[in-house]
């Protein structure tokens, strides 16, 4: 007659008792359709909870959390579909896997309890191994649908840890930026007679090139610009180093004098390559202010150039080694003679490697030619408008390698230059 | 009609996995209910109550499933059908069907609660 009730441990659910058992929740308001099915699914191996009508199933499907309910369709109140709605209503519940159960199995009603919501249809006739089957196919699927859950719920965490960290990161990557920062000039008058400006924008928030421009004893205004090989936090410290090298009271400790030659090769002494292969290039200049003759040495740097009005405008560079490549060299001053309302700017490669949106570089020609049309504006424009130039080739804002552009200006004795009208 | 068997035990108790505590209880569940679902059907038939007739129709098919009771499932399937079709030149003999297959079942049932399962 009846299969005997221990062939159930040939089922595939015997033998995973390390699995929790799953919770089926079973609505229906008839009570012996309840019992009976509850009881089935009970032998089935299944936990079973039941609810008797379609308000009580809903309360369960919120408190419970089953994996499968199993709803009848007819019911007093809120019938199985209405519960099906309610629960893909809900984006707490959305993903609960759902069957409909009904004494009818017309196509017509069952395309409208799928579309109303549910997974599947069980028949309340169907045999031992029908129900089997689509329980455990619906189960299947709540347990992928929960595993998938439980994975997002797990980016959704690792995401918000990683943007929490993120962020403290970049709050404390701006701090550096401001120090970093800090460390430039103000623009205006560094020495009387003697006008700055500049414009700076590093690759990354932080740049591995800095500029300075002071006083270098009582008549000498010292200048410099560095650039670190390499971008962000490693070359903005290294930066930081090299600069506080470069600092007035260390050099005359350190190195005596204020002679750009002597400065680089002490600097070549101190700051040899790093393991990572990291290094700098570095041009210093010291004007004389009384004779208005400018000394300067390079290391590797693409130097700076002289934009003079009466003269001949000059690149002031020199074929060099970076720092640190040979520690023996020496590096010598060379000098060039200011005149009133001259220029000089002090700048880094980035400005005229600035590749244009099909890779060809702005180069060093098309830099001074801008700089040059701008003879008869005043220096804030010329920075200014030539940034903005480097940038229109660019086709862009954010240039791969950091800028800097640091313009010093003799000013003729009746002021700074002004804008042409 | 009266040629089919009353019920598939054999297929009743497939569904309940051979749990004949299962089957006694609900068959005594459904002696206990039917005199009530047979006056409530008796009582929407004389008031012409077609959503109750159908209703209770609906029910009664799904309790007798239970039992693989098929002459009894589909006289009520066939009662619950013309309710709400609203044949109402059909219902009053399909009631007396329903009626006289729920008494067969109810003394199947009985048959069994009593004297216990066939061998």
């Amino acid at each position: 007659m009846a299969e005997p009730a221990h062939r159930i441990e040939d089922e595939p659910l015997a033998g995973k008792a390390a699995k929790p058992t799953p919770v089926i929740l079973l609505v229906d308001d008839d009570e012996m359709t309840r019992i009976s099915m509850a009881g089935r699914l009970k032998r089935l191996g299944y936990r079973v909870i039941e609810a008797g009508d379609g308000v009580a199933g809903l309360a369960a499907v919120r408190a419970q959390r089953p994996d499968l309910v199993i709803l009848d369709w007819m019911m007093p109140g809120l019938d199985g579909p209405s519960v099906c709605e309610a629960i893909r209503a809900d984006g707490e519940l959305r993903s609960s896997q759902v069957v409909l159960m009904t004494a009818h199995d017309q196509p017509g009603q069952i395309a409208e309890g799928l579309s109303r919501g549910a997974d599947d249809f069980l028949s309340k006739a169907a045999s031992k191994q029908e129900v089997l089957a689509r329980v455990q196919a619906s189960l299947r699927s709540s347990a992928l649908v929960r595993e998938i859950e439980r994975t997002r719920d797990d980016l959704d965490r690792s995401h918000r840890l990683l943007s929490a960290k993120q962020a403290e990161l970049e709050s404390e990557l701006q701090s550096a930026a401001e120090f970093v920062r800090a460390q430039l000039p103000l623009p205006g008058m560094p020495a009387p007679g003697i006008g700055m400006q500049w414009a700076y924008q590093p690759s990354l928030a932080l740049g591995g090139d800095l500029f300075q421009v002071g006083a270098w004893g009582s008549e000498t205004l010292g200048l410099y610009i560095l650039d670190a090989s390499g971008h962000g936090v490693a070359a903005a410290l290294r930066a930081v180093a090299l600069m506080s090298f470069l600092r007035e009271e260390n050099l005359a400790k350190a190195v005596g004098s204020f002679d750009p030659g002597a400065i680089i090769t002490e600097a070549n002494r101190r700051f040899p390559l790093t393991q990572d292969g990291e290094y700098f290039t570095l041009w210093v200049g010291r004007l004389h202010l009384p004779s208005q003759t400018v000394s300067y040495a390079a290391a590797g740097h693409c130097g700076a150039f002289l934009h003079s009005l009466q003269g001949a405008s000059q690149w002031l560079s020199s074929a060099s080694l970076p720092l640190g490549f040979d520690p023996t060299i020496t590096f010598d001053s060379a000098t060039a003679q200011l005149r009133p309302r001259d220029r000089l700017y002090l700048l880094s490669d980035g400005i005229y490697e600035a590749p244009s949106p099909t890779g060809e570089l702005w180069g060093r020609e098309r830099l001074q030619a801008t700089l040059e049309s701008h003879r008869n504006h005043t220096l804030a424009h010329s920075i200014g408008d030539t940034m903005t130039t480097a940038r229109q080739w660019l086709g862009g804002d954010i240039f791969p390698d950091d800028v800097a552009l640091l313009g010093v200006e003799v000013l003729d004795s009746s002021g700074p230059a002004k804008e042409k009208s | 009609m009266d040629g089919q068997p009353v019920m598939d035990l054999a297929s009743a108790m497939e569904r309940f996995d051979g749990d004949q505590d299962l089957f006694l209880t609900l068959a005594e569940m459904f002696l206990e209910r039917s005199p009530a679902t047979l006056t409530a059907i008796q009582t929407a038939l004389a008031d012409k109550n077609l959503p109750m007739l159908a209703k209770e129709a609906h029910k009664l098919k799904g309790s007798a499933m239970e039992f693989c009771a098929r002459p009894t499932v589909a006289a009520a399937g066939q009662l619950e059908e013309s309710a709400r079709r609203s044949a109402l030149n059909e219902i009053a003999a399909i009631g007396e069907r329903v009626h006289a297959e729920v008494q067969r079942l109810t003394a199947a049932l009985q048959v069994i609660i009593e004297k216990g399962f066939p061998s």
